[in-house]
């Protein structure tokens, strides 16, 4: 690719050539407003509040239309620039209706800040506003009409990305409004994201109505745990109550967007059935009670009818270091078989217009959770195997950590799996059989843990706690790390971090991966 | 009358007959046409047609012949020819006296600029309010077809030409060449960043030359006639006749064909019949239909040409002219006009979509008297934040009439602010 070298306000740049003057200066860390230009979105030109100078031409260009040309000298802080980028941030301000104490946008809203840098304290306007009403654009979406700049992102979503094109503009002129074709509302699998690209408060997500002020929030960057395509998150708490999930974009993963569904995978965590108490037998008990009953019962069967009569399930729900330690305290010593749950498929795997897919493997680290149990990718039958030596009374002691907030099994399996003579359960919500278990563990959510999760393609990216765990319940990795201790098992470890180094040192799949250095991007794991 | 010029492309409106093909060939039709098909290399074609210096009549003046040159000659895609026929610009009607009486004329154009760029597919948009028009045309087009002018093989060669009619929907911005080519596909007319322009990417992302009414029935003369007697016509850099629609405050309003070295006093006086009251006094005129600035009584000895109109900061656009006598309020002028703007902005782009009501309201309080003096200098900083500052022309079509009426008229805008009320006597004979 050419390289062109130019100049912003003295500045020089180097950039790929075909790039345009607002693009160069995003990759160069320099501000200049704009409204209707997004990465991920085809270029439009209609908020001209990137207007900067060439020096030489007569006529102001937009940023975000003009390709950079050698040796072009911009201007984008000119006297008539910023004239006129004032002038547009008046006009964009003219008719909206500054409602920003009630606005859900306030405090994360581009124009309050472009506005705040480079617009009039004052207004010149003497005459009434423009006014529309709010309108409900189908299961997820409120439209504040009044509030909407026209610039169109949502629009070139919805028709680029999406290919479902439910919005477009009604009327002209000053009375042009957002809206949907009578009767077909904004409903796709991923709508919501419009709510995240509009630039101000005109699109909300209804779910995040009037629950919090973002300045409020505190955000914290994560994984979706919903399927394997890994989308970069961050999960927005209040006070330890998750409000809301947002992108976080990495152009590896996910680009810049979500599914709706992965956006309410938040509301598990909050679930008034969650396990709150480990049990024994239906009755309440310590960690440590249901720890030595799990330990005792192991070492029974061990010992009484041999390692092979102990099967022990991880999940591609919980994190590498997780299911590391799962095979390496019940694997490796004294033998127990392993298998990993496995994930629900749904459907086919949903492609969008610039590649993003929703994929039908429904569970966060299918990928990841093998490997961390040192299962071949290729051989995956060790879970039917199970199943079927259950139902011969060959394997007669299980023990499931099942991350998976909604564990659906096929009823037969389930009616096998009650068969057993011991039966533990790890899990975070009740599933058909912690209600038969002998010893339930209360777990956690991935929101309430840090670890890391591969995904399909085998980046492995940092998951990070967001709140805290309800009551007794704990972290999957505390608990095994606990059952460590009890059992004598020689373990230094007490983080993730240090779990990931020695599963990094012991598993061919991850060998020399530094959990530091996976970062906010994630690193590429490969077999 | 002092202006003697001989009409080329009026020289039969008055006769019924012209719209028939019988009669339109009989006085010599479609020879260009034929000869241009049969024996003229399209390069040959374009270099004629830049010898003649014929520029471009929709408004912008750009020349013809250099127009057709950027449609890339390698292009893999077909090449389509648009006819502007959109005329929308408020004291213009022009083209519409071209459709209806002598139709011909412009499908023979329509071919000879179809073979000098390589086109087989020709659209006429032509203005959804010209019913009558449409009619007329369509009646021709079928005429043309029966006779082979259209089709496969016109003429006998192996030159192709569909021509398709379609009707625009009311909007003004749909004259805006490139808000015209997505109206063409079945958007909502947006007027598209440039570049690319459209000889490049045009309708259907194919190269597409956009060609003015008046522009292409200009074509049938400079084959017949030459190049050079094209260029004997007008000024040094406007060729040939124009067609100048006259409305407003004269005695004989309607199209005239003149050479652009006519003067505005002579259009007026000697072409026009002088005002219509000759009891008052000439006031102002605006050019070049409604977004061209206005200039006065004292400088009406202007070559209506396209150079001679930027020295009194205006331009001859698309040669509407709209004549004003004293009894014609500058403020109201400047509203009658802002409104229309105002209504017929797209509303693509934020300067044009939210700026132009602002204009309008602070004109309207000037009007009514209760503005502040400080309102006038706030009215031309608005037009500033416009001019130059959106994706098409119309921010400027917006602002120019106003600041053409408040640097022209300043004094009358402050005594309407000083007088709380307008001071002028207006003839209400006239009013809407």
């Amino acid at each position: 690719m050419k390289k062109i070298t130019f100049y912003i306000d003295d500045k020089e740049i180097t950039t790929e050539e075909g790039n345009t003057i607002l693009q160069a200066a995003r990759q160069n860390g320099i501000d200049i407003p704009h409204f209707c230009y997004h990465d991920a979105l085809g270029i439009d030109g209609n908020c001209r509040v990137c207007l900067v100078e060439i020096e030489g031409e007569p006529k102001l260009v937009t940023g975000c239309t003009r390709q950079v040309a050698e040796g072009m000298k911009v201007l984008a802080n000119s006297e008539r620039a910023k004239k006129a980028r004032a002038g547009v941030l008046e006009f964009i301000l003219l008719n909206h209706p500054l409602d920003c104490p009630v606005c859900d946008k306030s405090g994360e809203c581009v124009l309050q800040d472009y506005s705040y840098n480079h617009g009039y304290a004052h207004s010149r306007l003497e005459f009434p506003k423009e006014h529309f009403p709010v309108k409900d654009l189908g299961p997820d979406i409120y439209l504040w009409t009044e509030r909407c700049i026209k610039c169109t992102r949502c629009v070139r979503f919805l028709d680029e990305v999406a290919g479902t094109g439910e919005l477009g503009f009604k009327k002209r002129g000053v009375r042009t409004e957002l809206d949907i074709f009578d009767g077909v509302p904004v409903d796709n699998p991923i709508s919501l994201n419009i709510v995240d690209i509009c630039p101000v408060g005109a699109l909300l997500d209804k779910d995040f109505l009037y629950k919090a002020r973002v300045w409020d929030l505190k955000r914290t960057e994560s994984v979706c745990p919903v399927c394997s395509t890994g989308c970069n998150i961050e999960y927005w708490d209040h006070d330890n109550i998750l409000k809301r999930i947002t992108p976080r974009p990495n152009e590896k993963v996910n680009g810049h967007w979500i599914c709706n569904e992965g956006r309410r995978s938040y509301k598990n965590v909050d679930s008034e059935d969650r396990l709150v108490h480990h049990k024994i037998k239906n009755k309440k008990a310590s960690l440590e009670e249901a720890i030595e009953l799990l330990i005792n019962s192991v070492e029974k069967y061990a010992h009484e009818e041999g390692a092979e009569s102990i099967a022990v399930l991880g999940s591609p729900f919980l994190t590498n270091e997780e299911n590391y330690l799962i095979k390496h305290l019940f694997g490796d010593e004294p033998g127990a078989r392993l298998a990993v749950l496995p994930a629900r498929t749904e459907g086919e795997d949903q492609e969008f217009g610039d590649g993003f897919t929703i994929r039908a493997e429904k569970a966060p680290n299918v990928r990841g959770a093998r490997a961390a149990m040192g299962l071949a990718s290729t051989k995956t039958d060790e879970f039917d195997r199970i199943i079927e030596d259950i139902k011969k009374n060959k394997v007669k002691c299980l023990i499931i950590f099942n991350g998976d907030p909604d564990l659906k099994l096929d009823k037969s399996v389930v009616a096998a799996i009650k068969k057993v003579d011991f039966l533990a359960v790890c899990e975070a919500l009740p599933s058909d059989l912690s209600r038969s278990a002998d010893a339930v563990l209360a777990g956690n959510l991935p929101a309430e843990k840090d670890g890391t999760f591969t995904n399909h393609a085998g980046y492995t990216q940092r998951i990070r706690r967001a709140v805290f765990k309800p009551l007794d319940s704990e972290p999957e990795w505390k608990i095994l790390l606990q059952i460590a201790r009890a059992w004598r098992k020689d373990i230094k470890a007490k983080s993730p971090a240090v779990i990931f180094d020695l599963l990094a040192k012991d598993i061919k799949f991850f060998k020399d991966t530094d959990y530091e250095k996976i970062g906010s991007t994630g690193v590429l794991n490969k077999e | 009358m002092a202006v003697e010029f001989e009409p080329v492309l009026t020289k039969y409106v008055d006769d019924p007959e012209q719209a028939k093909l019988s009669k339109y060939v009989e006085r010599g039709g479609y020879k260009a046409a034929e000869k241009a098909v049969k024996s003229i290399l399209p390069d040959d074609l374009i270099s004629i047609v830049k010898e003649s210096k014929l520029r471009g009549r929709g408004g912008a003046g750009f020349p013809t012949g250099v127009k057709w040159g950027f449609v890339p000659k390698d292009s893999d895609k077909p090449v389509y020819l648009t006819v502007n026929a959109d005329e929308s610009e408020p004291g213009t009607f022009k083209d519409r006296l071209l459709i209806e009486k002598d139709p011909h004329q412009l499908l023979e154009g329509t071919i000879i600029a179809a073979k000098a760029v390589g086109c087989e597919t020709a659209y006429i948009y032509i203005r959804g309010e010209f019913y009558y028009g449409t009619k007329v045309l369509q009646k021709a087009i079928e005429e043309a077809y029966e006779k082979n002018y259209l089709g496969k093989n016109i003429f006998g060669t192996d030159m192709n030409l569909e021509v398709y009619i379609h009707r625009g929907a009311g909007a003004y911005i749909c004259g805006e060449e490139t808000a015209l080519l997505d109206s063409l596909e079945g958007k909502r007319g947006y007027p598209r960043m440039k570049p690319p322009f459209p000889a490049v990417v045009g309708l259907y992302e194919s190269p597409t030359v956009i060609n003015n009414v008046e522009t292409l029935c200009n074509l049938p003369h400079i084959i017949n006639r030459g190049a050079d007697w094209f260029a004997s016509i007008g000024t040094e850099h406007s060729k040939g006749p124009k067609l100048f629609a006259v409305s407003g405050h004269v005695k004989k309003p309607g199209v005239y064909e003149l050479p652009m070295s006519v003067r505005m006093r002579e259009l007026i006086y000697d072409v026009c019949g002088g005002m219509l009251d000759e009891n008052r006094k000439l006031k102002a005129v605006i050019p070049g239909g409604s977004s061209t600035p206005v200039i006065t009584a004292k400088e009406i000895d202007v070559e209506l040409c396209f150079d001679a109109l930027q020295e009194y900061k205006t331009m001859l656009g698309s040669a509407g002219v709209m004549v004003m006598d004293e009894s014609t309020c500058m403020v109201d002028a400047a509203i009658n006009i802002t409104r229309f703007y105002v209504h017929e902005s797209c509303g693509q782009c934020t300067p044009c979509r939210e700026g132009g009501k602002w204009l309008l309201r602070i004109l309207q309080t000037i009007e009514k008297g209760t503005a502040k003096k400080e309102d006038i200098d706030l009215l031309l900083d608005i037009c500033e934040n416009i001019e130059g500052k959106t994706v098409c022309p119309f921010g400027e079509a917006m602002v120019w009439p106003i600041q053409g009426f408040v640097n022209k008229f300043r004094k009358e805008f402050e005594e309407h602010i000083e007088n709380r009320g307008c001071p002028i006597e207006k003839d209400r004979s006239i009013r809407r």
